[in-house]
């Protein structure tokens, strides 16, 4: 089996004799194809057995009969048709010849040995053959034929009877237990074949089902994500048209375009305006913090000046030093190149973000703004304030969102609790991060670490020094 | 604010808004400061106006009923007639992908809501050819 198996197949599918060595491609099947291996070799063997054993024998008492050349050449077309898918056509043909020998030379036959040695070798012959079933019933067959021998044929007495048909039982006994056994074992192959066939499509149906599950999540995640930036988009649009009637109007009023005003309603319409941007604003982090979470904030790449960046802050922030009694300053690093690249409106977020802070924690003293170079990959932007400090334990959490130092500093100082939410967010997202240190009413030091990326030319032009 | 007041007093403009609060406080302003202004509530009300009154300027909203600003635009800009007429976007949808596509579809700026007095007013100087050249 295991040399038949390790033969290419293509040389197997070659015509010609390598045809006729092998039982025939057309014979499917371990079991068919052995049994027909089997009766080919037997067949050839009482061929040639036939062929140079019987005229020696003959030649002593008389000349080669027609008898045993026909004999011989049925054999030889049985052997060729058991080549073929028809091999079992040749195995019926065989044990019925056999049995009808048996039956036609019985009476007169008288080497009773040889006789009742075939009888027995055609019961194993079928067993080898056929199934179950049918070797039972030649068994049953050749047993009786045994029994009525003594009638038949002279020469057989009782004693070779007991003995032959004991024979017979024991070898059709034997042989249907092996056959029971094999079949059994058969069955069970074939039930644990067909439980592990089971259990894999049973495997492959879990498969296709959790890839069918994993999919339509997906499709569920992204049909959720894309309802969210809808939700987004529309949250803003509907939240700024009223805002832009309440701020307008003010505005409007303040202009003077409805006529004058008395001091005391200018007083009252800055603080509604004063309200109004600070609302604007917390809905702008509200919506940044959302877009931010729902990673639809993209971030540009395009080339800005950090000085330019840090003074459009400063300006913006300049009405606020201008109520306190604190000193602001500002410090760029000359080795910091002129132009970076990057989101230059998320970075100026960022510094408006830690400056207003620092204009809000801090009530006397100074401010310093730093933009410098860290080494050839970063920049840092500080803000170094002398206010009130962050205690150690706040530390942890202040750049979580919604957290303030305590809720009683929420009351005092309003905001948010976004604004470092949303810087470290920025940060991180642009591949840098944020870091504080802090003493308790000697003030605090937030950096802002960015990579410092070049435009083109520029970076082209640095190689170039 | 002064010399606004004398920049764009002899300009005519046109608002294009669905929205009464935004039609007002934009056309309250600029009254103020001297300009002729005319109001349409959309887009198709808007293109039987440019032909009577023939504006310098218009500012439009985006999201209207019937032809919405997108749609403006676009008949503005295919109508030999008004294909460089300043058009500014002055709009509620504030992403930045918005803004992208506003200026593609040929507004020749795009400003969003709330806007502040000066913002808008310091945009019309800009836009409009004769007060860009002066300055």
């Amino acid at each position: 089996m295991a040399a038949e198996s390790a033969y290419p197949l293509a040389e197997r599918k070659k015509p010609g004799l390598v045809g006729l060595v092998e039982p025939s491609a057309a014979v499917v099947g371990i079991e068919p194809r052995r049994q027909a291996r089997l009766l080919s070799s037997l067949l050839l063997s009482i061929v040639v057995l036939s062929v140079v054993v019987l005229p020696i024998i003959h030649l002593t008492a008389e000349p080669v009969g027609l008898v045993p050349l026909i004999t011989v050449g049925v054999l030889a077309a049985v052997y060729v048709i058991s080549r073929t898918q028809y091999f079992k056509f040749a195995a019926i043909f065989t044990v019925f010849t056999f049995t009808v020998a048996d039956l036609l030379i019985l009476p007169t036959f008288d080497d009773v040995t040889l006789l009742l040695a075939f009888l027995v070798i055609s019961v194993l012959l079928s067993s080898v053959l056929f199934s179950l079933r049918t070797t039972a019933l030649v068994g049953l067959l050749h047993f009786l034929l045994v029994l009525a021998l003594p009638t038949l044929n002279a020469a057989v007495t009782w004693i070779h009877v007991i003995y032959t048909a004991t024979l017979i039982l024991t070898v059709t006994v034997l042989v249907l237990v092996s056959m029971r056994h094999r079949d059994g074992i058969e069955r069970e192959r074939r039930a644990q074949l067909a439980a592990a066939l089971a259990h894999e499509e049973q495997a492959n149906e879990a498969l296709t089902d959790s890839i069918r599950e994993a999919r339509e999540a997906r499709a569920k995640a992204e049909e959720a994500n894309r309802l969210k930036s809808e939700f987004l988009a529309n949250m803003s649009h509907e939240l700024r048209t009223p805002m832009n009637a309440i701020l307008g109007y003010a505005e409007n009023l303040m202009v003077g375009v409805y006529g004058d005003l008395s001091l005391d309603q200018r007083d009252k319409l800055e603080r509604i305006q004063m309200n109004g941007d600070s609302l604007l604003l917390l809905i702008k982090d509200i919506l940044d913090m959302a877009k931010i979470e729902a990673e639809h904030l993209e971030l540009s790449q395009s080339p800005f000046s950090p000085s330019l960046l840090a003074e459009v802050v400063a300006a913006q922030v300049e009405s606020l030093s201008r109520q306190k009694p604190i000193t602001f300053s500002m410090h760029i690093d000359p080795d910091l190149p002129p132009v970076l690249l990057g989101d230059s409106a998320r970075i100026e977020q960022i510094a408006r973000n830690l400056l207003s802070n620092a204009f809000k924690f801090t009530h006397q003293g100074t401010i310093e703004m730093r933009i410098e170079r860290e080494n050839d990959a970063v920049w840092a932007l500080s803000v170094i304030d002398s206010g009130i400090g962050i205690p150690p334990e706040a530390l942890e959490y202040i750049f979580e969102e919604f957290r303030q130092v305590d809720s009683s500093s929420k009351r005092a100082y309003g905001g948010t609790g976004l604004g470092l939410a949303i810087t470290r967010k920025l940060a991180r997202m642009m591949g840098g991060d944020v870091t504080v240190t802090s003493t308790v009413s000697q003030g605090s030091t937030f950096t802002v670490l960015l990579p410092l990326l070049l435009p083109e030319a520029a970076s082209q032009g640095g190689n170039a020094e | 604010m002064s010399s606004a007041n004398s920049k764009i007093s002899h300009l005519t403009i046109l608002i294009v808004d669905d929205e009464p609060d935004s039609v007002a406080v934009a056309s309250d302003l600029l009254a103020f400061y001297g300009a002729e202004v005319h109001t349409a509530l959309d887009g198709r009300h808007a293109m039987e106006m440019l032909e009577k009154i023939k504006p310098d300027l218009v500012l439009s909203d985006l999201s209207m009923p019937k032809v919405d600003g997108w749609e403006l635009i676009e008949m503005i800009r295919r109508n030999p007639a008004t294909a460089h007429l300043p058009v500014i976007a002055l709009t509620a949808n504030a992403l930045p992908k918005d803004k992208e596509r506003g200026l593609a579809a040929g507004f020749t700026s795009y400003l969003t809501k709330p806007i502040k007095a000066l913002t808008l007013l310091d945009d019309i100087m800009q836009r409009v050819p004769s007060l860009a050249a002066d300055s």
